[in-house]
């Protein structure tokens, strides 16, 4: 048995746009989701317990199904269109010196604004979302068989739709292409925001306090099945030419609903993992986690996530990472992966405690993540490796500098961490990634360390890296973490 | 007419085989195919206009866009947008209202002074609109009274306020962005949309020419409406051109010259999803589902006084008359089951539903509630009519 939903766009057009200034293809199956809990029978008045109604009950085991196969026009047979207008805005306004041609010439007293909406216009009007493996019951399938026949559009409500629900799997049109989900950071994945368990009282939750659908989305990667037969050979090789010391880098969350830790103490944050970390994995702990006796060789390093390179970051802590080396021995791999996520990986390290940031409480290392700061290509680059990198904590220099040029001294760095001679290191005087933390708190270092000058840089190497990107002392630490420098367009 | 009463019903019921009401028609411009038509204009990027000024090209100010047309992708020319199409249909209700062919619910906006009448069916964000925000209801602030209490309390759970006073908000879709707080989202139910097929771009240089031969200058543009002072050729002053002040010559230059088409389709629809997914609280089943008719009903008589007639004008230069339409019900997978019925007829079965959705309960009041406008609202409005807009020119 399997479950499929599919969409016919009644004038042949997907208005929708995500993020706004892009057109959105294939329509993601959040949004599907999303236009089902629209349709369900619910009273935000309610005493009832959440959840008690049946089409709830329907909702919760649909966003429990995972991610579907989306099956839909290829996105190179999409034509996207902007459509402008102009609407009169609700604000009453007779138009002054300052903006004489900006009052509404049809409503007196108002103003006018320009509107811009996007849309796709894909070859094939049908398209199909498809859980293979679902086993609806009866009164799932009749319940959300009810949810799809009250959805009048997809996207915008210029697009209307109709939506149709089957208990097999859907007769593939030749027009069509699969979008499989796929690991983060294969070559030409595209993102989609996908249903996940919770996220209908996510969605109510956010809808209750005012907030948007889109500040609870979660994405996933998807392949569509046409790319990943294209040019795989050239991606491979572009992939293993990036180089880099770190192997693997696992995330945690911090869970939401506490006080925001701030940046700044992340050297307090990351030595509570250190520790956790150390006191979980068998003894002998490997040299490269402790730290001790493996000089000349990488370290596992404890990393901070900061919120950071977006227009309303503001430096806090949206989890914490670990990056494994490379060059380690496969026992001793083990041994840290044991020990940092349990046994058999369903035991990872949930809380840190007994240092001066208090008790810190991890979410799901395997939980999608929910922003962008917490994906692990966020702070790796792309597979293909990053040229340009730019730090968002600051760097410790090695030694100092004396006469020497710091920026030499920086160079220098970055070849003892393991990483390839950079062809510049351009100073900065100040962080210029929004939310990149200045300085540790003070009173952070840990004790016995030689205090050396802190700085931000940019840098470049000559051949593109793969992250995480970390230098400087402390680095093991968080300090000197690098993020991937890319043009806007480039996101 | 009890025919369409009930199949309307059958089309909002609980086991439904309707997807919605669609509408499908062909114009052409009067006076017969290939004659010219003026799609609406919209500014031109500033990229667009140097590329157009480096290449020669004349601007084309419209809008063009790719659409499946018969399963093929082809080139259209938008000739009148979905929110556009929508106010037409609100003005044709109005109008219909004002000459007594329909008994609406209406909140009126009156200046008299100034000769400014709003309503309902006039204000740009229906329900959540500013003019009725800035308005009294009997020396109470609109949001303070009664009736402005009451339409705040429309939710997606229950929106007999909005059905009772303002069901052009749920028709044709109204959200309250502006408002502090979260206010419901009410998607249109009703969309139409015209484009013309196979377009091709016209040239047109325009001038002007003055009967009178006037040539010289003035010595300021800023009192045109007052005594500015005419500077014959060859006065040593600086001073503007007459055009400025509309004498004299303009030479003939490029304008956008509007376009030809094979043919202008319409293409329309009403929802029966999104009325499904229309709650009203705790009214019975049986009256949501005539009130979901009703709302059928008066979107598809919009349409009908709107567009059911012989011919069309969009707009200046934009005369369209019908060639053919259809109007059907489109059920599961596309089929289509036309609708045989008069606008006469429509609107009969509009009054019929109404009435019986107001016995079984779920009330659309006919009469008008009289608002007047803040201060500062009439103050702005005054302002807006006294200094109206520079016209941008041509």
């Amino acid at each position: 048995m399997a479950l499929s939903i599919t969409v016919r766009l009644r004038d042949g057009r997907y208005d929708a746009a995500f993020p706004p200034d892009r057109v959105e293809w294939p329509p993601h199956p959040a949004r599907l989701f999303c236009a089902l809990v629209a349709s369900a029978d619910y009273d935000t008045g309610t005493t009832e317990p959440a959840g008690a109604s049946a089409d709830d009950v329907a909702l919760r085991w649909l966003e429990s199904a995972g991610p579907p196969l989306v099956l839909a026009t290829p996105r190179s047979e999409v034509g996207q269109f902007v459509r402008e207008g102009f609407v009169v805005s609700n604000k009453t306004k007779a138009p002054d010196k300052k903006n004489p041609f900006g009052g509404s010439t049809v409503w007196p007293g108002r103003t006018n604004g320009e509107s811009l909406r996007r849309g796709a216009l894909p070859a094939d009007e049908h398209l199909a979302f498809i859980w293979p493996d679902a086993q609806a019951d009866d009164a799932t399938l009749w319940r959300l068989t009810r949810l799809t026949r009250r959805v009048p559009y997809l996207g915008r409500s210029t697009s209307s739709a109709e939506v149709l629900i089957h208990d097999e799997v859907v007769a593939h049109r030749p027009t069509w292409t699969a979008y499989r989900p796929t690991r983060i950071g294969t070559p030409r994945a595209i993102d989609l925001r996908v249903p996940y368990p919770g996220y209908l009282d996510q969605l109510r939750a956010a809808y209750d306090d005012g907030h948007r659908a889109w500040e609870v989305c979660r994405s996933i990667a998807y392949l569509a099945d046409e790319d990943a037969t294209t040019d795989e050979a050239a991606d491979e090789t572009a992939a293993a030419g990036a180089v880099g010391p770190y192997r693997d880098l696992l995330l945690w969350p911090i869970e939401r609903g506490t006080v925001p830790i701030s940046g700044d103490r992340l050297l307090a944050v990351t030595e509570m993992l250190r520790r956790a970390a150390i006191s979980r994995i068998a003894d002998p702990v490997p040299a490269q986690a402790s730290g001790h006796g493996a000089d000349g060789r990488p370290h596992v390093a404890f990393v901070p996530l900061l919120d950071a390179g977006h227009q309303h970051a503001d430096g806090h802590l949206l989890g914490v990472g670990v990056a494994v080396p490379v060059e380690l021995a496969g026992d001793d791999r083990l041994a840290i992966l044991r020990g940092l996520l349990g046994a058999d990986g369903e035991d990872p390290i949930r809380e840190l405690r007994g240092g001066t940031a208090g008790l810190v409480r991890l979410g799901d290392p395997t939980d999608l993540p929910l922003t962008w700061g917490l994906r692990p290509d966020r702070w790796t680059g792309p597979p293909s490796g990053g040229h340009r990198w730019v730090s968002v904590t600051p760097v410790m220099l090695d030694r100092y500098p004396g006469r020497r040029d710091p920026a030499e001294v920086l160079a220098d760095g970055f070849v003892t961490a393991g990483y390839p001679r950079p062809t510049s290191v351009t100073l900065l005087e100040r962080p210029i990634v929004r939310g990149a933390v200045q300085m540790p708190r003070r009173g952070s270092l840990p004790d016995k360390r030689a205090r050396r000058p802190i700085l931000h840089c940019q840098v470049e190497f000559p051949t593109p890296v793969r992250g995480p990107v970390i230098a400087g002392a402390l680095r093991y630490l968080g300090c000197g973490m690098f993020v991937p420098e890319v043009s806007r367009a480039g996101r | 007419m009890s025919g369409l009463v009930d199949r309307l019903i059958s089309a909002v019921g609980a086991d439904r085989r309707e997807s919605g009401i669609g509408f499908n028609a062909v114009y052409q411009p009067v006076g017969g195919q290939g004659g010219k038509i003026m799609p609406p204009t919209l500014p031109v990027p500033d990229d667009v206009k140097r590329a157009a000024q480096r290449d020669g090209r004349s601007l084309r100010p419209y809008l063009f866009e790719e659409r499946l047309i018969d399963g093929e992708r082809r080139d259209t020319v938008v000739l009148d947008q979905v929110p556009s199409q929508a106010n037409r249909v609100e003005e044709a209700l109005l109008a219909a209202r004002d000459t007594g062919r329909l008994d609406l619910p209406m909140f009126e906006l009156l200046m008299k002074d100034e000769g400014i009448r709003l309503t309902s069916l006039d204000f740009p964000h229906r329900y959540a609109d500013a003019y009725l925000r800035d308005s009294e209801v009997a020396g109470v602030r609109f949001d303070s009274s009664e009736v402005g209490q009451a339409l705040r309390l429309a939710s997606v759970n229950d929106v007999r306020p909005l059905y009772r006073r303002e069901p052009y908000s749920l028709i044709f879709g109204a959200w309250d962005s502006h408002r502090k707080g979260r206010w419901p989202k009410f998607a249109r139910l009703y969309s139409s949309m015209m484009f013309g097929t196979e377009w091709l771009t016209g040239e047109r240089r325009a001038g002007r020419f003055d009967p009178m031969n006037i040539t010289g200058a003035i010595d300021d543009k800023a009192k045109a409406e007052g005594n500015w002072r005419f500077l014959p050729e060859g006065t040593k002053a600086k001073g503007g051109k007459l055009s400025e002040i509309g004498h004299g010559h303009i030479a003939p230059n490029a304008s956008h010259g509007g376009v030809t088409v094979r043919e202008v389709r319409r293409q329309g629809w009403i929802s029966c999803a999104g009325l499904e997914r229309l709650r009203f609280g705790d009214a019975s089943p049986e009256a949501a589902t005539l009130a979901r008719a009703t709302l059928a009903a008066l979107a598809l008589a919009g349409d009908r006084l709107a567009f059911g007639r012989p011919s069309l004008w969009l707009r200046s230069g934009c005369d369209l008359t019908k060639v053919s339409e259809t109007l059907f019900f489109e059920v599961v997978g596309g089929a289509q089951e036309p609708i045989e019925a008069s606008s006469a007829e429509i609107l009969a079965a509009f009054v019929e539903l109404r009435d019986r959705a107001a016995s079984a309960g779920i009330v659309m009041e006919a009469d008008v509630i009289e608002v007047a406008p803040t201060k500062q609202l009439a103050e702005a409005i005054r302002f807006a009519l006294r200094s109206a807009a520079p016209d941008a020119g041509e």
